[in-house]
């Protein structure tokens, strides 16, 4: 919403005197600790419900209240989904200070999931709750759309954290869909987009968990290795696999048939992809040299010298508020070209980090495609598991035993 | 989960949701289109922006006093803000409509499907349990590589459709072109390394060692910080980005310093006698020169320094050692003052002094000998400076009785010029087409750099140690008894002079179209690069100032008698 004092006040003849706008004082200390407070016992009271009564009820309910307070009272902030880059921030410049609650939001969900799996996801997350509970009619999304929009998660998070170190601002804050929505307040292009990934998120489960969400890269990757992630009743399956239908995430993977390869062709495979590791490494730290201009118009002072630049050279007509405001200011042009530059240089070494880190990652995601996996029985993919709690209700085992309330 | 109802109550249950789903699904849509129709609207004809209020408006401007229009324009100006507070309210107001709308709708359909018993289950996809894991691997592959393929092609799509106006070379703003940077690369350097040394402090006196910056800086006299330097000497502080590096020594020890830009925190110190493992082996100097009299060089990873025993060394950014070498006891009468350069992976070492007289040219990854030329020339305190005519770089030297210009790369010499005398310690100046030399009981000469031919001499109020600077066709020249000058260029002609109280050793150096100059007893004056005399301001520094000082993030940096200053404004 506009703010009132963009333009000149009028002239009041009646004495009123227009109110300046003033800076609200910091919130206090106490509330942050109550967040934080209230976020472990979330954890906790998640991880009760998911891996000690499994049930989908519990879960349901610390989701609603997560929602409430996380999502509409707490309006989303501070969320260790955006805390990724005050992280990047504090560790590429020394001089920012970073605040201790966000080092604990960043590191608690992450610390849960090294031992107990994405609990986060299942319970506390504002923007999983509001996902999570407006699902109606789970629909499968093509393998081929679903495997293309999964690396959307780690171009997303190289980009933000790019864009958090250089100064350019936090995306993951300035982008997400749900944070207008628990604000009834926002640009109208954001309000769109959350009622945009609501809407789908009717049929589509969690849409922007599942493709954007840029700290489920760093959940993934750590629960693959937790300690005691939630588990299916393996050992008294009945192979029914209706719990691999019942999950909406495609989490529950169902057991593989023998090979049909020699295991020589695949281990000749594995090797070469392995050998090609290094080189796609390096063709991701050349395409992110490439793009690192492209990238650098993400920062303001950037896009201005751009603009300022077309414009005195009169290859765009007419001129930008923001144009005008520089030139009304008395900067030089060379300060501001100087400026720009110095930013480009940033961006070029970041760009060439990112480019390496996303070109690893895809790397290793071939390469682990080419491992040949050996499933007996329905496994849940810890990477992916959100731990809601679905699978508990359509697995008859569960519903005979009563474990499942 | 279903609920336990009768099929008539179930039918009934399930009309009513969806009857209930689709009145406030459409409520949605129509407050949705409604509000997005209002907030387009306010986009393309925002009311403060009317055309009938700008008019209005143009014409208060031209006639102030009339009250009537005044009041008009009052009235519009009320209708327009009511205007646009009222769409402000509606699209408010909708938006909460919506919300709980589309709340509802949510609601609705919860209860649709629990009354009609719709599992909340995938559809199960291909036939049978099991999947076949090497077939599952291929199309995985082949959907990472077909997603990586689709996305390289957007980005080569996308870079060939947009074209940069903000790059080192295609600058093209007025006033953005400085001394020494031509339309075209000169040879031996690309695009990034010319742009690293313009935005950088890099040598004595600045990029190539010119005294012009392309930066400006905003300086009131304001000092940001100040610390002390551990060890005296009369090299100039130099800059990279964040890093401020210079030079002490005396009696006890030669050293290297690292500062902090921001801060002015001393970083790093390192002696030259943990960098060889001995003593170093000292001449004899005199109090005004001292064993830190050149100015170090820089090239983005390393710093190069010079002493005036001769030893010379390379250190990375962090103070670790990366080469040094010991060229011999310069015999000179003061001490070795003349400071370094570098031009792209060569730095260059003036050694003038009275048994020889040479021109070094090393390698500055590995210290290797290049080539060395020999110079019929006498003891110089000069410096080499870079200049590029017609986008060819020269490496000028100042000495008696020759201004000698070398090729870069091979140190072949390009021509000289036969005009100078007396003892050397001024710099050549340069401003885009004639190159200047200065000697104090000598000649001020202009110099063409296409065949060393000497344009005019004048010989009164010459410097001694201050470099001097041009700038447009502008020679400033200050002088150690405290007399400043601006001659034209092409002509020689004196135009102004200015007298101050103390001398000149410091160089002037000119950022912005301005010109900083600091005396001997630590003031320093400012004024315009003009053709006029026109003095903007002076403040003092506290300490007595020899050296030049650096331009970095728009303040200046002085080297004092004892302390490191910067001068600017609260960045």
């Amino acid at each position: 919403m506009e703010s009132l004092y963009r333009f000149p006040a009028p002239d009041f003849t009646s004495g009123y005197q227009l109110p300046w706008p003033e800076t609200p004082p910091p919130e206090g200390s106490l509330l942050f600790a109550l967040d934080l407070i209230l976020l472990i016992l979330a954890l906790a009271l998640t991880g009760y419900f998911a891996l000690h009564r499994r049930s989908r009820k519990g879960i349901t309910l610390i989701l609603g209240l997560s929602l409430l307070y996380f999502g509409f009272i707490r309006g989303g902030c501070i969320c260790p989904v955006g805390s990724v880059q005050n992280v990047a921030l504090a560790v590429a410049d020394a001089s920012y200070r970073i605040p201790v609650t966000v080092i604990f939001f960043f590191f608690l969900p992450l610390l849960t999931a090294l031992f107990f799996g994405r609990l986060f996801c299942g319970g506390p997350c504002p923007l999983g709750a509001i996902q999570d509970l407006v699902l109606l009619r789970p629909l499968r999304v093509p393998g081929r759309i679903d495997s293309a929009l999964r690396l959307l998660p780690p171009l997303y998070l190289g980009v933000a954290i790019l864009a958090a170190t250089t100064d350019s601002g936090f995306l993951i804050c300035r982008f997400d869909p749900f944070v207008s929505l628990f604000r009834f307040s926002g640009p109208l292009y954001m309000i769109a987009a959350g009622f945009l990934f609501l809407g789908i998120g009717i049929f589509v489960f969690r849409p922007y968990c599942r493709y954007l969400c840029p700290y489920g890269v760093l959940l993934g990757w750590i629960s693959r290795f937790s300690w005691r992630h939630l588990t299916l009743k393996e050992e008294s399956c009945a192979s029914c696999g209706y719990c691999e239908d019942s999950c909406p995430e495609e989490a529950v993977l169902p057991p593989l048939s023998e090979p049909r390869e020699a295991k020589k062709q695949g281990l000749r495979r594995l090797m070469i992809l392995l050998l090609l590791l290094p080189l796609i490494t390096a063709a991701g730290g050349g395409l992110g040299y490439l793009l690192h201009r492209p990238a650098s118009q993400m920062n303001m002072s950037v896009a201005l010298a751009e603009r300022v630049a077309r414009e005195e050279a009169g290859l765009v007509a007419g001129s930008t508020r923001y144009s005008e405001a520089f030139r009304e200011s008395g900067i030089s042009l060379e300060s501001l070209y100087t400026e720009a530059l110095q930013v480009q240089e940033t961006f070029r070494r970041g760009s060439i980090i990112t480019g390496l880190f996303l070109g690893l990652l895809f790397g290793l995601k071939l390469t682990g495609a080419s491992l040949v996996r050996r499933r007996s029985s329905w496994t849940i993919d810890r990477s992916r598991c959100f731990s809601c709690g679905r699978c508990f209700d359509s697995c008859p085992v569960e519903r005979r035993s009563g474990a499942s309330p | 989960m279903k609920l336990q109802m009768t099929p008539g109550t179930r039918k009934l249950y399930r009309r009513t949701f969806a009857i209930a789903a689709a009145m406030s699904g459409s409520f949605f849509a129509v407050l949705a289109i409604l509000i997005s129709a209002n907030a387009l609207q306010l986009a393309i004809n925002p009311p403060l922006e009317s055309p009938a209020l700008n008019r209005l408006t143009e014409r208060l401007f031209e006639d102030p006093s009339d009250e009537q229009l005044r009041q008009e324009i009052r009235e519009l100006q009320l209708l327009s803000r009511r205007a646009y507070f009222s769409r402000i309210y509606q699209i408010e107001r909708g938006f909460y409509l919506m919300a709980g709308s589309f709340a509802l709708l949510l609601l609705f359909l919860k209860g649709w499907a629990l009354s009609s018993g719709v599992p909340l289950l995938l559809r199960r996809r291909g036939s049978g349990l099991t999947e076949d894991p090497v077939d599952g691997g291929r199309q995985g592959r082949l959907r990472a590589l077909a997603f990586a393929g689709v996305f390289i092609a957007l980005v080569a799509l996308g870079s060939a459709a947009f074209s940069w106006r903000i790059s080192g070379a295609a600058l093209e703003a007025p006033g953005v072109d400085a001394p020494g940077t031509a339309a075209a690369l000169p040879a031996g350097l690309d695009e990034e390394e010319m742009r690293a040394v313009m935005l950088n402090w890099p040598s004595f006196r600045g990029p190539w060692g010119q005294g012009n910056s392309e930066k400006t800086v905003e300086t009131g006299g304001q000092i940001h910080w100040t610390t002390p330097v551990p060890k005296k000497g009369f090299s100039s502080p130099l800059v990279w980005e964040n890093a401020v590096f210079l030079t002490g020594g005396d009696a006890e020890g030669l050293e290297v310093y690292r500062f902090d830009l921001e801060t002015g925190e001393l970083v790093w110190i390192r002696s030259l006698e943990d960098i060889f493992g001995s003593r170093r082996e000292l001449p004899g100097v005199t109090e005004d020169t001292g064993y830190a009299a050149a100015t170090p060089a820089l090239d983005g990873e390393r710093v190069f320094a010079i002493f005036a025993s001769g030893d010379l060394v390379c250190l990375n950014f962090e103070g670790e050692t990366l080469w040094m070498k010991n060229l011999g006891i310069p015999d000179n009468l003061y001490g070795h003052s003349s400071s370094l350069i570098t031009y792209g992976s060569t730095l260059f070492v003036q050694f003038d002094h009275n048994e020889e007289a040479l021109l070094y040219a090393f390698d500055t990854s590995t210290g290797e000998e290049l080539w060395k030329q020999e110079r019929d020339v006498v003891t110089s305190w000069a410096s080499p400076v870079i200049i590029f005519h017609d986008s060819v770089p020269q490496l000028v030297l100042n000495a008696d009785p020759y201004v000698i210009a070398y090729d870069p790369e091979g140190g072949g010499e390009l021509w000289r010029a036969d005009c100078m005398g007396g003892e050397v310690a001024v710099s050549i100046a340069w401003d885009g087409e004639r190159v200047y030399a200065a000697n104090q009981y000598a000649v001020a000469a202009a110099i063409d750099p296409s065949d060393g031919t000497i344009l005019w001499e004048e010989f009164i109020d010459l410097p001694e140690v201050s470099s001097p600077i041009a700038k447009e066709g502008l020679l400033f020249m200050a002088t150690s008894y405290g007399v400043v000058t601006c001659r034209d260029g092409a002509t020689g002609e004196l135009l102004w002079e200015a007298e101050f109280d103390e001398g000149f050793y410091s160089s002037p150096i000119e950022a912005g179209g301005i010109i900083y100059l600091a005396d001997r007893g630590g003031t320093v004056h400012i004024f315009e690069a003009s053709a006029d005399y026109k003095a903007i301001g002076s403040f003092s520094l506290g300490e007595a100032c020899d050296a030049t000082p650096a331009v970095a993030g728009g303040s200046l940096i002085f080297r004092t008698e004892n302390r490191l200053v910067r001068a600017g404004e609260d960045q």
